[in-house]
Parts: structure tokens; C-alpha cells; sequence
């Protein structure tokens, strides 16, 4: 424990890390300036007075809202416009065309186009449950959900997650490679009990790649919601008729989760993805730091792997099934699962057959890269540093 | 002179080249190659086809009798080829279809259905070569053609720039309009080279940077700095990386120069960018090739400009990792600098310097100011090197 203190001490004194994160912040904090939108801060403030579900008692008090400036007459004018008449978008919604036009798309066929048809058949059922619980007559953003949604969950958690990861990375390669950085490695790792030092390292550094991804996140989305009103819309269901999302193939169509989110139960789940993908880039950081002695190549390695990650299954042709197999399994990867981070608890796109895609991936990922870390562990303990 | 090479071979050492050879390569793979398949999609293809033809058929002007002639005489073999197409498939028939007429009153119904759908489509695959597509390109190059005046003048009534106004009359007076420069190649080609910028920063950033902070991180520079010659070799070492930052500009603009060569953009060499067929408005009167040899100046002097600043980085970081945490950030700034104000749509009315301050044709000499401050700030602390107490 006095050990893992030290090693705490030594990552968490460094200014270049303490920079790299107030560079971090400033960034986000320019892109959360850059979102604000008058109209959604409104309809969070209505909400509040609302309520999120539109049915009656929703209609009578909007019709009671009283606002006083002229552009707050306009928006309200707008939002009246917006949830006038509106309609169940999961009634009568149909997903096996989803899934046909994906097949038909990627020209898959046997065992994945079986599972691409099986994941929008248990979608379907996903979709008539909430078609009877009204789950889309929720306000949200109104016809600014899009956008707000976008930007939370997809730049502003995005970039977060790079942010993250890039640091977590960082201060485990700056851990392991502490004592070849200051020439103590052969005095340290020539006893049995010094190779042990690499327990608390992991340890120290795990803490210090978490928390820092906690420190950013804090603060990002303390700027984030101290500037954007979402009052009224916290326990709006994501699933929103408001809500959409769009692709090549298949066009718009509604934002489906396989559970039933609100806004807030959406934001830390995402959130808490989100960690295990920053856990999963710092164990692929640790092995690589323990296989590669120069922390500096160690690093682009770390890069190098995880972009080969994208790359491999785009340069295999997709008429063959193992081309297929590697697309489809490149998901699970972290870097899979952050590229696709937008799509989290949802169907996903052309590219993921699988159900609960960040659930499984972040499982796999997780015991794949334990195995990892523990082999090379083992490497380390027998490693010759002469 | 030797030392320098021995601090050319540090820099050159086969991990760190295999580490640059992989980086631009996934890079290639993931965002260059793109531009390399070109022209891909419709009616892209057939736009530039008709273009190449034409830059083939009347040099690098397009004068009035040549565009009616031109299109003219395309127009009818492919409204003659269309008919043939439509008499001898039935699906036409069950649409109603007998003749081009038919066909294009159908198209454009408000709605089809999906017997008059598929009839549509047909002329529109690759079954029939594409072939309606390739009308919908010779009347819009004609369309261009034709507007050019219009929208130009549209353009000067509208802007209240003076200088804007100054070169779109002369553009309408020397007829500068009347060059033949695909708008699609162009924005290849801009796309594919701020690519190519991105990538070189990258690679300079990579290979050059440790050479100072591993030195330094073993105390190797206490030992050097005790004699008059070892104060020297922050300078050499200096040299040594803008030699390597210039050497691997040069391999990276062959390589990938070489490889986007294969796409035929070349042809357009001679090509003045302002033409009928782009969409965008040049301060001068530059050609496609004039805008290649500009971008590689330039881009020389962005990489120099990115060697100085790792060696600068370099000399302030203590170890390995801390020279990362600082090369990320700056890393960014880099990008967004040499994109937005540099080579996004270089010397046009849409690039970012005139859009936003109204500076026209600054970009050399904003990336002149950058390099004279990067390669100024790194000379200032190699001289101060020279006197420094390090006891």
C-alpha cells in the first residue's frame, strides 16, 4: 500500500499530465460554448412547468404557459407548432426491413444474415412494448432533440472517451517506464521483490488513468449542464419521437434502445461504458508498455494496434465470410466500441449483428485483454534487462 | 559536418522508420485512399469524363461554338442510343415508355409507380451504360456554360466587397470562366493534399522528437556541455532535424505524389482553377499545376516549421511521456492551423483567412511568419544553450 502511494505520488506530480488535462478541459469547454441553443434551454425550462409526457395534462399547460419577451413568444409559439398532433412513431413500426436492407447491403448470407434477421425480430418485440407504454410521447428537446442528443452523447462523450484514454494510456506507459526514464531499472528489477513493483504500478496507474477520466468528466459535464437547461427533460424517455437516427441504408428512422432509457438513466449508462472503454485502452497500454521497452515507440504502438483494429477488416474482402467474421467481431474491440459509441444499448447499424453489441464487446474486450495482461506479466517476470 | 550525420543516423534509426512506414500506412488506408478511386460514384464520372474530353478535344478554353458543338453532337448519340435501349426492352413498354419523350415525362411525375420505377432506374444502371446519367452530366456542364455570366453578375450585385467585385468583373471581362477545371477533381485534390499535410506533420512529429529528450533524459548533455565543441552540438543536433524533417517531406510528397498520379488528376495540369465547372472563385489566375507546386512549397515549410517546434518541445521535456502529453496538443493545433488557414481551398473567395478577416492570398506568407517564429524561437534557445549554466 506505501509502495502504491509512492507510485501514485510520482504520476499525479507531473505537470505535463496536469497541462495535458487543463488542454483537454479548455477544449471542451470551447465545444460546449460553441452548442448553446436558445430554443432547447427554453424547452427544458417549460418542462419543468410541463412535465415530459405528452398527453393532456401537458396540452392544458402549455396552453397556460405564459412567457413575456418576444423571442420567448416565438419559441413558445414554435413549441406548440412542434407537439401539436403528434403521434406514437412505434405504432404499427415495423424492424424486419431493417435488417433485410442491411443484408441486402453487405450481401451477407448463412449464419450472419441469420443473425442480423434475429437481432431485428427481438428488436421488434423491443419496439411493440413500447409502442403500448406510449414510450415515444415524450418531449425531450422537441424538434431540437436531434441535436442535443448528437452533441451529448455523441461529440461531447466522443471526445471525452479519446480524451480519456489518451491520458490513461499516457500515465501507464509514464509508470511502467518510470524507472528505465531514470536509469533505475536494472538496480529495481534485479531482485524478485522489485519485479513485484509492477503490481502497485498497475495499480497507482489505473487509479490515476480513472480518475483522471473522472476529472474530465466532472468538470465537462458540470460546464455542460450549468449551461444547458435540461430542467424538464431528465426523465424524457431517449426513445422520443423527437428522436431520430439516420444512415446510408435505412434513412431516418426512430431512436430504438433495447431497454427503456430516460434521459438520465441513458447518460450514466453511457457513462459507465465509457469507463470499461477507458479500462480496456488502459490494459492494452499496460501489456504494450511491458512488451516494448521505449515508452516513446511503446505509445504509437499503442496507436498503431488500435488504428490496424479499423483498417484490417476494411482491407478484407467482404464477399468472404471470414472478411465478414473479422467486420463483425472488430466490433467488440474497444476501439470498435468507441468508434460506434453513438449507437450504444441501441440496434447499431449494417456493421453489428450482435444484440447489446456494447455490453457483449465491453465483456469480451475486458477478459480478452486481462489474458493479455496477465501473459505479459508473466513475460516481465523472466524478462532479461541486460 | 560528422557530427551532424551521427545525428542523422540517431534520427534515422530502423524503429523509428518502421514506426513512420506503419503510421503512413494506416493512414493511407484509412484516410487517403479514398481520393485515389477517383472518379467514383455518379454523376461524378461521367462529369469528369465529359470534361476530360473536352480539355482533350479544345485545349484548356472552351470557347461558345465549341461547348454547342460539343454537347450537340453527345446529346443526340445519347438520345439515340436511349431510344434504342427503350424499343428493345419490354419493361419501357409496360411503362408506357416508347420514346425519350415518354421516358422523361414520366421521370418527371410526382409520383411512379413501381412498373414506371423500374423503367426510370434501368436507364440510370450500369445495364445500359449509365447512360441518362451521362445527359444529366452534358446538361449540366451546358447549364454552367451558359449561367456563368449570370450567377457572376448575381454575385457582384449581391457582395459588398469591393475586391470581390474588382475579380469577378474581370473574370466576366477576360472570359477567365471559360477554362475547363472539374469541380469534383478539384476538391479531390484538396481533399487528398490537406490529407497529405495532416499526415506529414504527423510523420516529422514522429521520427524527430526524441532526439534531444533522450539525450537529455540521460544526462548526456551535462558531459557534452563541459567543452567549448559539446556546447555546439544542441546546434548540430538543430540542423540535423530540419535535414530529416526535409528529407522525409520529400520521400512522403514522391510516395504519395506518385500514387495519387495514378488517379489522371494530371491532366488538368495546365487547367486555370476558375472555370464554369467549379464552384469556387480564385483571386488569381492559377492553374491546377501552379496550385501543386504552391501546396509543396508550402508544405515544405509547414514541415520545417513542425521539426522546429518538436525540437523545441523536445528540449523542454524531461522524459519520453511528457514529450507526448505536449506533442498531442500540438499536434491539433498544427492540423487545424495548416487546414483552415493554409490549404482548405487555397486563394479562393471560401478559404478561411477572407472569410473571416478578410486577408486574401496570405497563405504564404502566414506560413512564412509561423516558420520564422518556430525556427527564430528554436535558434534563440540553441544560442542561449551556448552560455547556460547546467552545475
Amino acid at each position: 500500500m506505501r509502495i502504491y502511494g509512492h507510485e501514485l505520488k510520482k504520476l499525479i506530480s507531473s505537470v505535463a499530465v496536469w497541462g495535458f488535462i487543463i488542454v483537454c478541459l479548455a477544449f471542451n469547454v470551447l465545444i460546449i460554448c460553441n452548442s448553446k441553443n436558445e430554443y432547447a434551454d427554453f424547452v427544458g425550462t417549460v418542462a419543468k412547468d410541463t412535465g415530459y409526457r405528452l398527453e393532456d395534462s401537458f396540452y392544458d399547460r402549455l396552453s397556460q404557459f405564459t412567457v413575456s419577451g418576444e423571442i420567448e413568444q416565438y419559441f413558445l409559439q414554435q413549441l406548440k407548432i412542434e407537439t401539436d398532433g403528434v403521434s406514437d412513431v412505434f405504432e404499427g413500426y415495423e424492424t424486419k426491413s431493417i435488417g433485410e436492407k442491411y443484408i441486402a447491403a453487405t450481401g451477407s448470407k448463412g449464419f450472419f444474415a441469420g443473425l442480423m434477421r434475429a437481432k431485428y425480430l427481438a428488436l421488434q418485440e423491443v419496439v411493440d412494448e413500447k409502442a403500448k407504454k406510449d414510450e415515444s410521447l415524450t418531449l425531450y428537446f422537441a424538434g431540437l432533440t436531434h441535436n442535443r442528443h448528437q452533441f451529448l452523447f455523441d461529440t461531447l462523450m466522443g471526445w471525452l472517451l479519446i480524451e480519456g484514454s489518451l491520458v490513461a494510456a499516457l500515465l501507464v506507459l509514464l509508470s511502467i517506464g518510470y524507472e528505465n526514464i531514470h536509469g533505475t531499472e536494472s538496480l529495481v528489477y534485479s531482485t524478485k521483490k522489485g519485479r513485484q513493483l509492477l503490481g502497485p504500478k498497475f495499480a497507482a496507474s489505473l487509479s490515476a488513468g480513472m480518475g483522471a477520466f473522472a476529472l474530465l468528466a466532472l468538470f465537462t459535464f458540470f460546464v455542460y449542464f450549468s449551461t444547458s437547461e435540461y430542467g424538464g427533460v431528465w426523465n424524457s424517455s431517449v426513445s422520443s419521437l423527437f428522436n431520430f437516427r439516420t444512415d446510408m441504408i435505412t434513412g431516418y428512422r426512430p431512436f430504438v434502445t433495447w431497454y427503456s432509457f430516460s434521459v438520465w438513466t441513458y447518460f450514466w449508462a453511457m457513462l459507465g461504458v465509457g469507463a470499461g472503454v477507458v479500462l480496456c485502452f488502459t490494459l492494452i497500454a499496460f501489456g504494450i508498455g511491458i512488451l516494448i521497452h521505449n515508452t516513446y515507440i511503446a505509445f504509437f504502438a499503442f496507436l498503431i494496434a488500435n488504428a490496424a483494429n479499423i483498417v484490417v477488416p476494411m482491407l478484407l474482402p467482404q464477399t468472404l465470410v471470414v472478411g465478414l467474421a473479422i467486420k463483425y467481431l472488430a466490433v467488440f474491440s474497444p476501439v470498435g466500441l468507441w468508434l460506434k459509441h453513438e449507437l450504444w444499448f441501441t440496434d447499431g447499424d449494417v456493421d453489428i449483428v450482435w444484440k447489446h453489441f456494447e455490453t457483449t464487446g465491453l465483456c469480451i474486450s475486458f477478459v480478452c485483454l486481462i489474458v493479455f495482461c496477465f501473459m505479459t506479466v508473466h513475460y516481465f517476470r523472466r524478462k532479461d534487462f541486460t | 559536418m560528422r557530427i551532424i550525420l551521427h545525428e542523422l543516423k540517431k534520427i534515422w534509426n530502423i524503429k523509428s522508420l518502421f514506426v513512420v512506414a506503419l503510421i503512413c500506412a494506416l493512414f493511407y488506408f484509412l484516410f487517403l485512399s479514398q481520393f485515389i478511386d477517383f472518379p467514383n460514384g455518379h454523376s461524378t464520372t461521367e462529369e469528369v469524363e465529359y470534361s476530360i474530353e473536352m480539355l482533350q478535344r479544345y485545349g484548356t478554353t472552351l470557347e461558345e461554338d465549341e461547348i454547342s458543338e460539343f454537347t450537340s453532337e453527345n446529346r443526340e448519340k445519347l438520345i439515340a442510343e436511349m431510344e434504342m435501349y427503350i424499343k428493345r426492352d419490354p419493361i419501357f413498354a409496360d411503362a408506357g415508355i416508347y420514346s425519350f419523350e415518354d421516358y422523361e415525362r414520366v421521370a418527371n411525375q410526382p409520383t411512379n409507380s413501381e412498373v414506371e420505377s423500374k423503367a426510370i432506374w434501368a436507364l440510370l444502371g450500369k445495364e445500359y451504360d449509365f447512360v441518362r446519367f451521362k445527359l444529366q452530366a452534358l446538361e449540366w456542364i451546358e447549364s454552367q456554360y451558359q449561367f456563368y455570366p449570370t450567377y457572376a453578375s448575381q454575385l457582384i450585385s449581391d457582395s459588398i466587397s469591393a475586391k470581390e467585385i474588382e475579380r469577378l468583373t474581370e473574370i466576366l471581362e477576360t472570359k477567365e470562366y471559360t477554362n475547363i477545371m472539374d469541380w469534383n477533381v478539384y476538391e479531390n485534390t484538396v481533399g487528398y493534399t490537406v490529407f497529405l499535410a495532416n499526415l506529414s506533420i504527423l510523420s516529422v512529429f514522429v521520427l524527430v522528437s526524441p532526439l534531444i529528450v533522450i539525450d537529455r533524459s540521460r544526462n548526456v548533455y551535462l558531459l557534452q556541455y563541459s567543452s567549448k565543441q559539446g556546447r555546439k552540438i544542441l546546434q548540430k543536433q538543430f540542423i540535423a532535424v530540419l535535414l530529416s524533417a526535409f528529407m522525409l517531406t520529400t520521400i512522403l510528397i514522391l510516395i504519395f505524389g506518385a500514387i495519387y498520379s495514378t488517379n489522371g488528376t494530371w491532366i488538368f495540369w495546365n487547367s486555370s482553377l476558375t472555370s464554369f465547372l467549379n464552384s469556387h472563385t480564385f483571386w488569381f489566375d492559377i492553374t491546377y499545376g501552379e496550385y501543386v507546386v504552391v501546396y509543396i512549397l508550402l508544405l515544405y515549410i509547414l514541415c520545417l516549421s513542425t521539426a522546429a517546434l518538436a525540437f523545441l518541445c523536445s528540449r523542454f521535456s524531461r522524459n519520453l511521456v511528457t514529450l507526448i502529453l505536449k506533442l498531442i496538443p500540438i499536434f491539433a493545433l498544427l492540423v487545424l492551423f495548416s487546414n483552415n488557414c493554409i490549404f482548405i481551398h487555397m486563394f479562393s473567395f471560401s478559404h478561411f483567412l477572407y472569410w473571416n478577416l478578410g486577408l486574401i492570398g496570405m497563405e504564404p506568407i502566414i506560413s512564412g511568419i509561423v516558420f520564422i517564429l518556430c525556427v527564430g524561437a528554436s535558434l534563440y534557445f540553441v544560442r542561449r544553450e551556448k552560455a547556460i549554466e547546467v552545475a
